[in-house]
């Protein structure tokens, strides 16, 4: 018995020793081989999958939503997809995949840039994912008004932040662009690489100036009702810098006519669905094109006397409506050279 | 070899004078092959066929005789050189069994419930896989095979605990875990799962560990209990082969039932080019049917065509034949067997085709204190697996366009598929494609070279002391190979806009996917064991053991589609770029356990054990897993002394602890390939020349535990009329805690998804097993076996902010788990009622409006099972069967929804196709002041051509869900089987010394409710666990076999 129990406690302490030594090296292998580490990345790899966040969102779920109340378009006769947007119906989760988008793949990885950025004071992509995160939390503070903002983006360290109002986020929005501008850029020193992962102005620092004043510009633009004191001082303020403002579309080119590299509102109105005919020419806009001879119209809906309906009159309008026109390779504009003129005009 | 062997023994053994015998059993027959040894010497024999054998042995050495199922005896020589022995059958007291780890230990000591199966039960009706033949014959376990030759079988025992999936047992095999794993399978296709390569005739015998107690040594592999498989070793003594073989054909089982007053058309109306039954009456009269090509038509009866589906289906032929030689002498036996199986299933032309090779070579060494096994198997694997499911761009599914024929046209006039009328350009409707299209030009193939194998050693110190080295590996390459034809019909013909209704088919775009899988697993073990009594009251019996196990995986895959040049199967044939995938996976586990087991008289028997891993998942600082368990078990009758009727009465309690580690690679954040959803469609890198990984949505968990499965068990054994009579049952409860799920949360936080543990699954349960001998005399005896379980299972909780789980969809019927009640319940859209019970309808369309919430439809889990078995023997003469019973629960069948939809199914001429008034509805007609709904009686008549979309969720969401949610009960004849064992005198003709014949059938579905219009229940192509229990999706029907089967002994 003694023996016994001697044996086990020596066999215990021996298995014990072997385990502990070779233990926790051996089992260290729990990274996966299959996805690159956090610690892989860098602005110019992330950079881009925060790009297709935006745009996603601003050019997919939101651009229809917009083309629908904007009453360029409406639901077709002979169809479903978007009745509920064009009935103002809109419920809870219908405009779920924007916001997540928006938030989950561009906020989120624009602020990576901006992070990692500001450690190697690598200017040149501070203001790209800056400007990029003032449009991307812009156009969700204009659409909602209070989103969380000073508490998101922490992962678990919160993972029910709290709603901020749209003035203070403005405000922070303003100031981080301010700082951005106030960085030395140089855009001799971007690699081809990181040239090609600005999708948009493939590294021109100068029209990312530009882009980060419009955005300036459009914020106070977007104040002046309600903080006119703030938009009155700012835009002086911008003039007075001699600002230079967007000469160029802002936004993402190169789509093609591949299925999931194309037009993000083209891909999920058109290419996934069965009928790719649910977007029919709204009267309002026709009509407004027509009285003014305008040539877009063939542009938009393929011939110069669309058949439109009623905006909204998907139950009594005409099956046979003219669809809207879409191409695969149609671009995502962001502000566009003509907003850029048009801001420009309202400013004066 | 073997002369040289007997040289050294008879030096060795001087003294020893030649002693012979016979060995029979209680009947006076003999007991052929019983093992003789002399005991506390390493000297043994095999009897022959007839019990005599031949044994060099000292004076007064003590012989102990011993044969399988028999009780061991042992008689002291004396001085005598002829010896005989009488063996008597076994009591379940000496019954042994196979434990974890591999120990073997008799019956008695055992506290919880466990089943066991010898190879003579396990190939009655010669299975090509080993798991079919268990299905319906243990209490507890749910057993089912899900599709044709090769597919994969569902094992779940006692209940499902697991959401993400992993709900299968470990499987081990000579004390080695054995990977279970399924390459290349998807909705679309099955390869079946890895016990498929064993060959069944190689096994032994087969115990199930069905609770926690039984597998808590085991930790981290077997939560779900295990299946311990014993191969079959050589025995000493001159070289015997043994041959098995059967031939079987397969034919098709359950078909769905059409309705036969209906033929082709929409509406109400004959149309040419529809894909459906919805025209108007069948009436018999010739008429010209199909394409119009070249100005001419085909002519047929517009009658129902009878077996219409079933004279699709082939006759399937499946040959099963092994030969294993083995023999040996005093130190070494070994076995060697080659088994083949070659089968071609139902479906026509090649697309279900299963061919193995299996090689087996087993050796024993004994050298005094240390002895020394190896096992090395190695299978090889081709196998053909139809298209099931949906059909893509790239090309079509079989069953799809099987179900989309109209009951007036003849399926198989169409195998002529190149024929002007069938081809891809007139087949007669643009809206399905020609079947034998598919099954011709489209081919699913996967080759598998698997090798698995053990050494184990084994030295002894002393009598009571013993140490074990086992090393094990497994290693499995699969290679899939699958391809779809490019076809698109010809401008201006028939099925590009030149039908009657303008319509066009798609193109199928055609694809080429290749993939490679490679499974690697290592297993070794250490243990030191102590056999010993501490007084003569009390024994004991202790080991204690490290494992070492790791898993390597490396999978690749890529795929073209847009094929250029029709049938050239290759990567290089596309204008597109391949998209290509890898993907790897390691873990480790290191763990130590200890059991020790101490019995009181040999009465009362106190099992501990206990067990710590540590795992290379789990976060590197909190990496250990702690399992106990306990059992306890007391022969009630031998303390009690009890005697008359009841000659056993065994009680059991059991507790044990098991869980799992998590998936590897689930606890680092990481970044991910730039891919956006867009709610339809996707945006994803490399674009533009760019790529880009972002930081991955999906956030891991530094902390993550694992899961955790806790069981208590507790049962009795009492056995009846010196053991005629013997009943067995179990009640458990089983609960599994902290399941690893990935929760959504608010993207605000910059993620959209969080792996955590969560959650707590309860299954609990009873087990009944009854076997009787009602009848044993000379001649004659009848022996069966009833079994009957139930299990309750429960989703106690989820976590905060998680409402329910959803284990699956298909359209929109869901597997849901909701807190507080089966983790396993079936969900679609309802009507809506009033408070008085009327259906509301639409006022636009007359067709039921559908409720807020979705509506439960029932369970997937059975309210309980059942089985029978039943032997007889007269003679030589063996007739047995064995019966399955399940009952209750609910699934969805996708093979319904298709037929639904065209108007083929047998419930779709409710009131024979005559407009009518859903029946009980109501309109709302407005709300009242206070904003309360007024509702009025229906009017709405839903006429000829809207009498389609009743039948189809597109229009009739809230209503056509009935139809496609079924009732899954069964009765089937699992297998029959008779055989007879030839008179000696014609056997020795050819010198064999056992020769037998048989017949047998199996898989034979008996019933099903009338419900169920449409398909074998146990037939899925959602894969063999949780997600599976929605249903089947458009999968292959299973088939029923017919066959002989013979086995020679030389």
């Amino acid at each position: 018995m003694k023996t016994l129990f001697k044996n086990i406690f020596l066999l215990s302490g021996v298995l014990g020793l072997v385990v502990n030594i070779g233990c926790k090296k051996q089992l260290d292998i729990n990274k996966s081989p299959n996805v690159p580490e956090v610690s892989n990345g860098t602005p110019s790899v992330v950079f881009p999958a925060g790009l297709f966040g935006t745009t996603a969102a601003v050019g997919g779920q939101l651009a229809i939503l917009g083309a629908i109340w904007g009453e360029y378009v409406t639901q077709s006769a002979a169809s479903n997809q978007y009745k509920t947007i064009d009935a103002y119906q809109v419920s809870q989760n219908d405009l779920n995949n924007g916001y997540t988008q928006l938030f989950a793949n561009g906020l989120k990885n624009y602020q990576f840039v901006l992070d990692k950025s500001k450690e190697t004071s690598n200017w040149n992509f501070y203001i790209m994912a800056a400007t990029m995160k003032a449009y991307s939390a812009q156009v969700l503070v204009d659409l909602y008004d209070q989103i969380p903002y000073f508490e998101a983006l922490q992962g678990t360290g919160n993972l029910t932040p709290k709603f901020d109002d749209g003035y203070t986020i403005y405000l922070d929005l303003l100031k981080l662009l301010d700082t951005a501008l106030s960085k030395p850029l140089n855009p001799a020193i971007l690699t081809p690489a990181e040239k090609s992962a600005d999708l948009i102005f493939k590294g021109d620092m100068t029209k990312w100036t530009q882009f980060a004043n419009t955005m300036k510009l459009k914020m106070y633009l977007r104040m002046v009702y309600k903080k006119p004191t703030d938009a009155q001082s700012g835009i002086q303020k911008l003039y007075a810098g001699g600002a230079s403002f967007l000469t160029v579309d802002a936004g993402m080119t190169g789509f093609t006519n591949v299925a999931n590299k194309d037009n993000p509102m083209y891909e999920m109105n058109i290419r996934a669905l069965n009928t790719p005919d649910n977007l029919r020419a709204s009267q309002t806009f026709t009509s407004f094109l027509k009285a003014n001879s305008d040539p877009r119209i063939v542009f938009s809906f393929g011939t110069s006397s669309p058949v439109a309906n009623h905006q909204g009159d998907y139950t009594g309008g005409d099956i046979k409506a003219t669809v809207l026109v879409q191409k695969a390779t149609d671009p995502v504009v962001f502000i566009s050279l003509a907003e850029s003129y048009f801001m420009q005009a309202e400013a004066r | 070899m073997l002369s040289m062997l007997m040289l050294v023994s008879a030096l060795a053994f001087a003294q020893s004078r030649t002693v012979t015998g016979r060995v029979t059993d209680a009947q006076g027959k003999p007991v052929p092959f019983a093992s003789v040894t002399v005991k506390g010497t390493p000297n043994g024999v095999a009897a022959d066929e007839n019990g005599n054998f031949t044994i060099q042995a000292p004076p007064n050495a003590v012989l102990v005789f011993s044969a399988a199922g028999l009780q061991s005896s042992e008689v002291n020589i004396g001085a005598q050189t002829t010896v005989n022995s009488s063996l008597v059958n076994q009591s379940a007291l000496t019954e042994v069994v196979v434990t974890a780890l591999g120990q073997t230990r008799s019956k008695a000591k055992v506290g919880y419930s466990t089943t066991t199966f010898n190879s003579e039960q396990i190939n009655r009706a010669a299975p090509a896989n080993a798991l079919d033949a268990l299905s319906g014959k243990i209490a507890g376990a749910n057993i089912s095979k899900t599709g044709g030759p090769g597919s994969s079988t569902k094992v779940v025992l006692r209940g499902y605990g697991f959401l993400g999936g992993g709900n299968q047992p470990l499987y081990v095999i000579d004390g080695v875990p054995l990977s279970d794993a399924r390459f290349g399978a998807s909705e679309n296709v099955d390869f079946g799962n890895g016990l498929n390569d064993i060959n069944p005739n190689d096994i032994e015998n087969i115990t199930v560990l069905k609770g926690t107690a039984a597998s808590s040594l085991y930790g981290s592999n077997a939560k779900n209990g295990a299946i311990m498989i014993t191969t079959k070793r050589g025995r000493s003594g001159k070289l015997k082969i043994e041959y098995n073989g059967s031939v079987n054909f397969s034919t098709i089982g359950k078909l769905p039932e059409m309705q036969s007053t209906f033929g082709q058309g929409w509406g109400g109306i004959f149309v040419l080019p529809e894909n459906g039954s919805w025209g108007p009456r069948l009436d018999g009269v010739v008429r010209q049917w199909g394409s119009i090509v070249d100005n001419s038509q085909l002519i047929k009866p517009f009658s129902f065509i009878e077996d219409n589906i079933r004279d699709f289906y082939d006759i399937g032929q499946e040959f099963n034949n092994t030969l294993s030689l083995s023999g040996g002498g005093e130190v070494t036996q070994f076995y060697f067997s080659y088994g083949n199986v070659t089968s071609d299933g139902v479906i026509p032309s090649n697309t279900d085709k299963y061919q193995r090779n299996t090689f087996a070579l087993r050796t024993n060494s004994r050298f005094k204190n240390f002895t020394i096994n190896s096992s090395f198997n190695y299978s090889n694997k081709k196998q053909n697996s139809p298209f099931t499911g949906q059909g893509g761009s790239d090309g079509a599914s079989v069953f799809e366009e099987v179900l989309q024929i109209p009951v007036d046209i003849p399926i198989t006039d169409f195998k002529d598929y190149k024929n002007k009328f069938f081809n891809v350009d007139n087949y007669f409707t643009p809206y399905a494609e020609n079947p034998y299209y598919p099954l011709y030009e489209n081919r699913n193939t996967q080759n598998s070279d698997r090798f698995f194998g053990n050494i184990d050693m084994n030295y002894a110190f002393t009598k009571a002391f013993s140490a074990q080295l086992r090393m094990g590996g497994d290693v499995t390459n699969a290679r899939t190979f699958a391809y779809k034809a490019v076809n698109a019909p010809s401008i201006g013909s028939w099925n590009k806009g030149g039908n009657t209704e303008g319509a066009s088919r798609a193109p199928d775009v055609g694809s080429v996917t290749e993939g490679a899988n490679y499974l690697g697993t290592i297993n070794g073990d250490f243990i030191l064991k102590y056999n010993s009594s501490l007084s003569p009251d009390i024994s004991l019996e202790a080991f204690a053991g490290v494992n070492y196990f790791q898993e390597d995986q490396k999978g690749s895959a890529a795929q073209i589609t847009n094929l250029f040049i029709p049938g050239f199967y290759n990567l290089s044939n596309s204008l597109d770029p391949p998209t290509a995938s890898d993907f790897a996976q390691h873990r480790k586990r290191i763990g130590v356990y200890a059991q020790t087991i101490f019995g009181y008289k040999n009465q009362l028997y106190l099992t501990l054990n206990a067990r710590n891993d540590w795992s290379s998942t789990l976060p590197i600082d909190n990496n250990s897993l702690f399992y106990p368990g306990a059992s306890l078990a007391w022969v009630a009758s031998q303390t009690l002394d009890l005697h008359g009727p009841v000659s056993l009465l065994k009680l059991r309690a059991s507790y044990g602890k098991t869980g799992s580690d998590p998936n590897p690679y689930l606890v680092y954040p990481t970044l991910a390939l730039g891919n956006v959803g867009l709610g339809f469609g996707n945006l994803t890198f490399p674009f533009n020349g760019v790529t880009s990984f972002g930081i991955n949505n999906t956030i891991g968990n530094l902390s993550l535990e694992p899961i955790i499965t806790t069981e208590a068990e507790i049962g009795t054994e009492i056995r009846f009329f010196k053991n005629r009579l013997g009943l067995d049952l179990a009640v458990y409860d089983k609960k599994t805690k902290g399941q690893i799920l990935t929760v959504p949360i608010a993207p605000s936080s910059g993620y959209t998804g969080l792996v955590n543990n969560l959650g707590s699954v309860d299954n609990r349960g009873i087990e009944v097993a009854l076997d009787a001998k009602p009848v044993d005399a000379k001649d004659f005896n009848w022996s069966f076996t009833y079994t009957f379980s139930k299990n309750w299972n429960k989703l106690e909780s989820l976590t905060t902010g998680l409402d329910n789980v959803v284990l699956n969809t298909a359209y929109d019927a869901s597997l849901i788990g909701y807190p507080g009640k089966s983790l396993t319940g079936i969900y679609a859209p309802v009507p809506k009622y009033t408070a008085d019970g009327k259906i509301v309808v639409s006022a636009t369309t007359g067709m039921p409006v559908e409720a807020e919430e979705q509506g439960f439809y029932g369970n997937s889990e059975y309210d309980y099972m059942m089985g029978l078995f039943n032997s007889f023997n007269y003679k030589k003469i063996n007739l047995s069967f064995s019966l399955d019973y399940r009952k209750g629960g609910n699934m969805y069948s996708g093979t319904a929804d298709l037929l639904n939809f065209t108007g083929n199914a047998y419930n779709t001429t409710y009131n024979d196709r005559k407009p009518f008034i859903v029946p009980n509805s109501v309109v709302q007609t407005g709300t009242d002041a206070s904003g309360k709904p007024i509702y009025e009686e229906n009017s709405i008549i839903i006429d000829e051509t809207a009498y389609t979309d009743y039948w189809y969720p597109t229009q009739n969401k809230a209503g056509s869900y009935y139809s496609r949610i079924i009732e899954k009960s069964f009765l089937k004849l699992r297998d029959a089987s008779l055989s007879y064992t030839l008179p000696q005198a014609w056997a020795s003709k050819i010198h064999s010394t056992n020769l037998s014949i048989g017949v047998y059938a199996r898989n034979i579905l008996l019933w099903t409710p009338k419900s169920n219009f449409y398909i074998d229940p146990e037939a899925s192509n959602l894969g063999n666990d949780i997600g599976s229990e929605l249903g089947e999706f458009r999968t292959a029907p299973v088939s029923q076999q017919y066959g002989v089967s013979l086995r020679a002994n030389f």
